[in-house]
């Protein structure tokens, strides 16, 4: 009686099972491109009054300079027998990404030739508009690094607009 | 006996409509499971080819261009997935889950600021099906990952509720 039963209720089971289904789905997005290292420079301080600093383009105005005046903010004035230098520092920051370079080479040049009698030097070596002279060649990234910058007036240098543009060029070494 | 013959009996005639329905159907029945369809984002700047259930995602040169402090290069692109059915337009909604299928390590990934890993994340628990939903995706590139190649497969599932 009982094994019967049981027989019954399975196989009527069976014909009662709804035919079930999972309504399910995919889809693929790939995603491609090419990472490109980098570098990049700011000018983070100089000598006299500036403004764009943290920035690849930073200016400073010295005013009007005179070898018996006073320095421009930031500078220190020394006077010599035939000429006058003004004194300050220029900082600069190379900043690396995706770049396996340990560290850089940083040049310098001016924009255009220097007034009659006007010397521009970096770190003890006088620029100039037609090369570019290196500062360093084991640039620390991420780091400022500070170099001397001087102006020197001869006294013979006319009174006028000493104005220039120094360029800093950075190449992951 | 008798007992047990007359209760069989009865729960066969009770079963035989479903068995005789299967037997006499001869419309076909409507295809009711679900597929994937990706979407561009409106107004994105990026390169995405679709074709049905996939979808290419072209970042092209990925440079870092973000200020000294910061440490990732972050795209963000705006990517629609619209969950469909094979046949019909019945409506319903669908569960939808995404996760990294397979990654060169140079980025991690994000949808809608949730971060992606190969365990399924669910991202919509009830998207309507036949409508298109946004997502936000953000790839990050952090600025001490290497330059080269990158490439990763974002595997999308939707399944009905």
């Amino acid at each position: 009686m009982k094994k019967t039963c049981a027989v019954v209720f399975a196989v009527t089971m069976l014909a009662l099972a709804p035919s079930a289904f999972a309504a399910t789905s995919s889809g693929t997005l790939t995603v491609t491109g090419t990472v490109e290292s980098s570098i990049n420079l700011t000018i983070e301080s100089a000598g006299g009054t500036t403004s764009g600093t943290g920035t690849a383009a930073a200016t400073s105005a010295l005013g009007s300079i005179s070898k018996f005046g006073s320095a421009p903010t930031g500078f220190t004035l020394a006077r010599g027998a035939s000429d006058w230098t003004l004194s300050s520092t220029v900082g600069v920051k190379v900043d690396k990404a995706n770049l396996t370079s340990t560290d850089y080479t940083l040049t310098a040049q001016l924009g255009s030739a220097p007034a009659s009698g006007i010397t521009w030097k970096l770190n003890g070596s006088t620029l100039s508009d037609s090369s570019a002279t290196t500062l360093t060649s084991t640039g620390t990234y991420g780091s400022t690094g500070s170099y001397s910058w001087d102006i020197v007036v001869a006294d013979s240098a006319a009174a006028a607009a000493i104005d220039n543009s120094v360029d800093f060029t950075a190449t992951s070494n | 006996m008798r007992k047990t013959s007359t209760i069989a009996l009865a729960m066969f005639i009770l079963a035989a409509p479903f068995v005789e329905a299967r037997r006499r159907a001869v419309a076909p029945v409507p295809d009711h499971s679900l597929a994937i369809e990706f979407v561009d984002g409106a107004g994105s700047t990026s390169l995405l080819a679709v074709a049905g259930g996939e979808a290419w995602l072209d970042l092209q040169k990925v440079a870092h261009a973000g200020g000294p402090g910061e440490r990732v290069t972050r795209l963000r692109r705006r990517v629609g997935v619209k969950v469909v059915r094979v046949e019909g337009t019945a409506p319903g909604v669908a569960a939808v889950r995404a996760r990294i299928d397979s990654s060169d390590g140079r980025a991690s990934y994000r949808v809608n600021g949730r971060p992606l890993g190969r365990m399924p994340l669910l991202i919509d628990a009830r998207a309507p099906i036949g409508s298109p939903v946004f997502h936000t995706l953000e790839i990050d590139v952090p600025v001490h990952a290497a330059e080269g190649a990158l490439a990763a497969a974002i595997t999308w599932e939707a399944t009905e509720e």
